[in-house]
């Protein structure tokens, strides 16, 4: 019996942990990369995203040269992958602008919406960009684990 | 808060081992109305939509974009099924043949430029006799002028691995227009530990020289370091390469390197000219850079250059042709522009040996410090450069000497042995087209100096 409430705690401890953690994912982010469904890569860290996003890695591991797709301006899209790099769109749009410019990385598609992520993903292999958690995701793209 | 956060993950991952039955009557639907991608970033399968539903896209009715108007994204997709065309081999939706080319190329167009205000007090300037062209700027006394020197016009393509980028510049040189080719450059992409580039490009040297290039909307100052300014204007290290070289990245995290190679024309005869079109030499430059990335936003690199300067031979009677010189630099850099900080401290050592002359060397180095508040980006630049007591065969030229007479004026260091000029601004961007610079500079020749205000507006479109 003590067996049995101990099991019952635990699992409602964790399922409310779990809820709690599912739900936090979402209002704290609200958001999530989006790849190619022929891009192996399956996570990512932060310095990693940032190197694929500003030009330091031009190839997946798939060989396919890495696309960056972005939301103008002040978009949340643009706002999120600006705070996983600790700075203001502003900042990252001119990043993206100077090492275009020098030749660092090819120009960004832009992006007017998560839809538009979302196709993007799907049409170009080398594809990464960023939409909102309550898309659907098809079967030609997948999310990538940001940590 | 990260901690929290992989708890927070753990829990995830063992709810469901350990109540499988609760869980799956608990968590959150799969199904597409129910199920989040976050939700499912974390519990494989993801929520996929029915293989044949169409990708949802949001209708396009979002106001002006800033960073297209910026002019570094191409033109928004539109929004309609079937899903919208990216470039880069999908069919084009336009009907005439040059915007199928620039949509399957994903061709880009910019122009910058700058137009501004300077004021110089030369009062200590010792011009007595120049004969520099352009006596309004150096000539004693003190002169103001308004510029508009240079229209830059800017391009890149990719198609998959390759890519083109090109800089032409139309800039003032003795107050009349003048074209430059300033960069053509086709890249291919083996991986990202090789990347191979052929035609002309900025030296991969320190961090200054290939990262900002005419476009002087990206820099801090108003100008370039002296150290590292176009042959043309008076640079020290070579600022061009004309042939082919080979970069790429290896390793990651505390391990993070970065290699350049390059082999090139190298200088010509007149220092002040590029060899775009043809060596005046058969021995090729060499130069050689690496990188130590440790963490995010540090360089810490050196360089390493060799090339031979050939004959230049004087065209005026009486006057002795400058003899073929071996030029080897070695330089490093240290670089952190993270956190809003934007600090580069590079410098380098020279040693030319001219045949049948004594060997000399030049040590220089500069330190741009600023930190951006904001739109606002304020910076210190300090810069010196040590000549040889006896004046350098290459670089401190006068106006009656071979090099002189080839390149039209004295060098900017002539009869100089402790060069340095100190600048501090101010960088405003309200916008990410515009900055406003405002400079104060004081550039010193051993005891005389020239005191130098300038407002500029760099732009971008």
């Amino acid at each position: 019996m003590g067996k049995l409430v101990r099991t019952i705690g635990l699992c409602s401890f964790a399922m409310l942990g779990w809820a709690v953690a599912s739900a936090t994912a979402v209002a704290d982010d609200g958001f999530v990369v989006l790849v190619n469904e022929h891009n192996t890569t399956s996570s990512m860290s932060r310095a990693e995203l940032k190197r694929a996003a500003t030009g330091t890695t031009k190839q997946w591991d798939s060989g396919a040269v890495v696309q960056l797709g972005i939301n103008p301006g002040d978009a949340p899209e643009t706002q999120y992958l600006a705070s996983l790099f600790e700075t203001t769109p502003r900042e990252l749009l001119s990043r993206i602008e100077e090492q275009v410019f020098k030749g660092e990385m090819r120009r960004p598609a832009v992006l007017h919406s998560s839809g538009d992520c979302i196709a993007f993903a799907r049409a170009v292999a080398g594809a990464i960009c960023v939409a909102s958690a309550q898309s659907h995701v098809p079967p030609e793209a997948h999310v990538v684990t940001i940590h | 808060m990260r901690g929290a956060a992989s708890a927070f993950a753990i829990v995830q991952l063992t709810a469901p081992l350990l109540c499988e039955h609760s869980a799956s009557a608990a968590a959150p639907s799969d199904s597409p109305d129910g199920g989040t991608a976050a939700a499912s970033a974390a519990s494989a399968p993801p929520a996929i939509p029915p293989a044949s539903q169409p990708p949802p896209l949001a209708p396009a009715a979002e106001p002006a974009p800033m960073a297209q108007a910026s002019g570094i994204l191409p033109p928004p997709v539109a929004p309609a099924a079937p899903p919208p065309d990216f470039g880069n081999g999908g069919t084009t939706s336009f009907g005439d043949a040059f915007s199928a080319v620039a949509t399957d190329t994903n061709l880009l167009l910019k122009m910058y430029g700058d137009t501004g205000f300077a004021v110089r007090d030369n009062a200590y300037w010792p011009w007595a006799t120049t004969t520099t062209s352009n006596p309004g700027a150096y000539s004693p006394g003190v002169w103001n002028s308004f510029f508009t020197p240079r229209i830059d016009l800017f391009g890149s393509a990719d198609v998959n691995k390759l890519s083109f980028l090109t800089e032409v510049m139309f800039e003032g040189n003795h107050n009349e227009l003048s074209v430059d080719l300033e960069r053509v450059q086709l890249t291919y992409l083996v991986s990202n530990w090789l990347r191979l580039r052929a035609g002309r490009t900025h030296l991969a040297w320190g961090y200054y020289n290939d990262t900002y290039h005419h476009g002087n909307l990206f820099e801090l100052t108003t100008s370039r370091p002296y150290s590292v300014q176009f042959e043309d204007s008076g640079g020290i290290i070579l600022a061009h390469n004309v042939g082919v070289g080979a970069d790429g990245t290896l390793g990651d995290g505390l391990a993070s390197f970065r290699y350049d190679v390059e082999v090139g024309n190298g200088h010509g005869a007149d220092v002040t000219a590029v060899s775009l079109q043809y060596a005046e030499k058969n021995q090729k430059s060499v130069n050689v850079r690496f990188r130590w990335m440790p963490v995010d936003g540090l360089i810490i690199g050196i360089n390493g250059m060799r090339d031979v300067i050939p004959t230049l031979l004087s065209t005026a009677m009486g006057v002795p042709s400058r003899p073929d010189t071996e030029e080897l630099v070695a330089g490093a850099h240290v670089v952190y522009t993270e956190h809003s900080f934007i600090v580069d401290f590079e410098g380098f050592a020279m040693r030319h040996n001219p045949s049948g002359a004594p060997s000399d060397d030049i040590f220089g180095g500069f330190a741009e410090v600023g930190y951006t508040i904001g739109a606002f980006t304020p910076y210190l630049r300090p810069e010196y450069i040590r000549f040889p007591a006896s004046p350098d065969v290459i670089y401190q030229y006068s106006a009656d000497d071979a090099q002189g007479i080839a390149s039209g004026g004295p060098s900017p260091y002539t009869a100089t042995r402790d060069f340095a000029d100190l600048r501090l601004g101010l960088k405003w961007a309200p916008v990410p087209q515009l900055a406003f610079k405002l400079e104060v500079e004081r550039l010193s020749h051993d005891s005389h100096a020239q005191d130098i205000a300038t407002a500029k507006a760099a732009f971008g479109f």
